[in-house]
């Protein structure tokens, strides 16, 4: 039987077909994104990309580089560049724009690098073993990019930089000839500082004051990757013991971040590490009274960042836990307290490399450690709390309110890293 | 890293749990599971986990000193089996990342039946079957298929380079032609052969693309400087209807859940467009639906957001009982 064009135009074109209803993404249109607490580096990497990059599963993938070597030492680097890829002023990407980007950021971490650069290779040579190279390469630092005249960024990435307002709006602009195929979106406003909540995509802060949400506003939390934790010098070990013990997470998490938080017991979230669950203690005060019972302990000053009325309210908290296990403490906004609240920002789905950064935040050495080998990062962790310097509080999300216009949200958000993906999403017209 | 089953998994624990245990060796086991693994395949692995653990001479008993606490945890890599042992005042860990082989087949339903062909992380853009050949068009590459034990297994990969970078929501189609098969893409268009050898060769075009094999007359055409493919036809896919004279529409829609969509057979009754089957919920959105060069199929691809793969299916119509 043949199918009749009149037939099948017929029953394609019908309006009572439900299609209009269908996902399938839509070209074009505009959305707001208004933060107030996040940072602008959120949306850096819909403007600048780097040679690899950490996929969900924190695994190393094809960026701009489509494909590595390295030396047995691990001290010599080849990558060949992504073919057919241009800057958002048309320039072809080539490995001397590249070398000129990545040269400067390497040399800070590494010291004496060198880089040969020709057509659409690029070839890096250390001086000593770089086994982590990828995981740093994948950082947003090392993002390729060139400034203009006016010092505005002009990278790779899905949208291009249109107006640049340093600390207040960002106006970005779908860039049509994207190596990955051009955005939905054809703009996206960024009101950085704002203080209000009418864009199409909005960040939420952990405050203590409680924010009125437009009607119809889905929320959407992002995993936890921020760490909240008390940090401490020199405090006695018996002391550090039962200021540990005495803390009870649960009304922080239920009352103070309105039960958008977790409890941290480990530096990474179980998430990341899958074996959180293990470091979980309960609250015990008459264990903690008994620690310090032959102590005779001074007060002590807890600092918080001033201007950040959540890690007050926290610190407030703290203090009051650790006074009903005989310990002193004040919060203060001032800093160089004997004991300070420190948020720290899970940057990538590493373990390896963000257990070490926080060793370096600790002051504590480098260890060679591999995500893939999660037994190694569980002693590691456990060594570093076992320092007796910091104690994990809670884990936070970035939660934004999305409004219903946006399409396509959560999967967009699946693409890897902490930024916001906008160039998945799509708007209603 | 290989996949395990759960055998592997359970032998593998085991035997790292074993070396760390003086023998004879006697333990009470805790076991808690914190993922969304079913409880039945939980069930499953603790009783498999503790045969293979009396395999190593390890007995189970209850009310021992010496707990054994094994819990099935995640992380973003994937599953992490932990078993942690306490023994008075000595406590150890073992830790062993479980890399469970894909689930099978989703159910399908009664009035549409659904064909999986096969599944990949990058996108599929259209199917064709060429003799005995499954060709699959991704972004970046055609693939050949041959039926191997019951399942479509690799045979050829021919690498392809279009004439400009392909739309976000990249569109294709497969076509047979004498002697071997073409190629649509947005700017692009090729030929190819599969015997003797697999290869294709491009060139930049904005040739109107065939829609439908059994109808030359319907075609449509790619707006090159929007990006984006003309009209929203491809919504909808005519199948021959195999239960009276006629034909019907497969109609892909919203299915009421965020970003899942579904499939339903449509019939013209009087002039209206009339459902003809219940519909079809799928894991995800359609990101393409095509008829088939098989009279009685239509070509569907599902992105799966949980798997993250692409899905690719043949559809058909059977009578409902």
């Amino acid at each position: 039987m043949k199918l009749h064009a009149w037939a099948w135009l017929a029953l394609s074109s019908l309006p009572l077909f439900p299609v209009a209803g269908a996902t399938r993404p839509r070209y074009g249109g505009a959305v707001t994104v208004d933060l107030s607490f996040v940072s602008a580096g959120v949306v850096t990497p819909l403007v600048e990309e780097t040679l690899v990059r950490l996929n969900e599963k924190g695994e190393i993938e094809p960026f701009l580089a489509t494909a590595w070597q390295m030396d047995p030492d691990r001290k010599r680097w080849r990558f060949s560049l992504r073919p057919k890829v241009f800057f958002h002023d048309g320039e072809p990407l080539n490995a001397s724009h590249a070398a000129a980007a990545l040269l400067p950021e390497l040399r800070k971490k590494y010291g004496d690098v060198n880089a040969t650069a020709g057509g659409q290779t690029i070839v890096l040579q250390f001086d000593r073993p770089v086994p982590d190279l990828l995981t740093e390469l994948a950082n947003v630092r090392m993002a390729i990019f060139r400034t203009n005249e006016k010092g505005m960024p002009i990278g790779t990435g899905p949208f291009r930089v249109d107006t640049w307002e340093p600390g207040r709006r960002i106006a970005l602009a779908a860039f049509e000839d994207y190596w990955g195929g051009r955005p939905f979106l054809d703009s996206a406003i960024v009101n950085l500082g704002a203080s209000r909540s009418t864009g199409d995509i909005f960040d939420i802060p952990f405050s203590s004051a409680r924010r009125v949400l437009p009607e119809h506003i889905r929320i959407w939390e992002s995993p936890v990757h921020e760490l909240i934790a008390l940090v401490g010098d020199n405090v006695h070990p018996l002391a550090w013991q039962a200021l540990a013990l005495s803390i009870d997470r649960a009304p922080i998490i239920n009352v103070l971040a309105q039960k958008r938080a977790e409890a941290a017991f480990g530096l990474l979230p179980e998430w990341l590490s899958g074996y959180e669950f293990l470091f979980t203690a309960a609250p015990d005060v008459a264990r903690a009274k008994q620690l310090i019972s032959q102590l005779r302990l001074t007060p002590m000053t807890l600092s918080y960042p001033a201007n950040d009325g959540f890690m007050r309210s926290i610190a407030e908290r703290i203090a009051l836990n650790a006074r009903d296990a005989g310990i002193a403490l004040s919060p203060t906004p001032n800093p160089g307290g004997a004991l300070r609240m420190v948020r720290w920002t899970i940057e990538s789905t590493d373990a390896a490399a963000e257990l070490n950064r926080m060793a370096a935040l600790l002051g504590l050495p480098e260890r060679a450690l591999s995500a893939t080998r999660p037994q190694e990062l569980y002693e590691a962790e456990r060594a570093m709390l076992d320092t007796q310097r910091i104690v994990p509080i809670l884990f936070l999300p970035d939660v934004y309110g999305i409004a219903p216009r946006i399409h396509n949200w959560d999967a967009a958000q699946k693409g890897g890293g902490f930024s916001l993906h906008l160039e998945n999403i799509w708007v209603d017209k | 890293m290989q996949a395990q089953t759960m055998d592997t998994a359970g032998t593998q624990l085991a035997d790292l749990i074993s070396s760390r245990l003086q023998h004879p060796a006697t333990v009470s086991l805790e076991f808690q599971n914190l993922t969304a693994l079913p409880p039945a395949e939980s069930s499953s692995f603790r009783a498999a986990l503790q045969q293979e653990l009396k395999r190593t001479g390890v007995e189970i008993a209850g009310s021992q000193p010496e707990t054994l606490r094994v819990t099935i945890s995640e992380n973003v890599r994937g599953l992490l089996l932990v078993a942690w042992l306490s023994q008075s005042d000595v406590h150890f860990g073992e830790m062993l990342p479980w890399n469970r082989p894909a689930s099978g087949e989703r159910k399908r339903l009664v009035k549409i039946t659904l064909q999986r062909m096969i599944e990949q992380s990058e996108p599929v853009l259209d199917l064709l079957l060429v003799d005995s050949e499954l060709l699959v068009l991704s972004p970046s590459k055609v693939s050949s298929y041959r039926m191997d034990g019951g399942k479509w297994a690799p045979s050829g990969v021919a690498g392809v380079s279009w004439a400009r970078p392909l739309p976000r929501d990249p569109r294709g189609r497969l076509e047979m032609a004498p002697g071997g098969f073409r190629i649509f893409v947005p700017g692009t268009s090729c030929s190819g052969t599969v015997q003797p050898d697999f290869k294709i060769a491009c060139k930049p075009g904005n040739d109107a693309w065939p829609l439908n094999p059994r109808d030359s007359s319907s075609m449509m055409r790619w707006v090159t400087d929007r990006n984006v493919m003309d009209g929203a036809a491809s919504e909808g896919s005519p199948i021959e209807n195999p239960c009276s004279p006629g034909w019907l529409v497969l109609n892909s829609a919203d299915g009421g859940v965020e970003d899942r969509d579904q499939i339903q057979a449509y019939e013209m009754v009087d002039g209206l467009a009339t459902a003809a089957s219940d519909p079809l919920f799928l894991p995800g959105p359609v990101t393409a639906l095509w008829p088939s060069e098989t009279p009685g199929q239509t070509t569907l691809v599902v992105w799966n957001p949980k798997t993250g793969n692409y899905e690719a299916s043949r559809l058909g119509v059977a009578c409902a009982e």
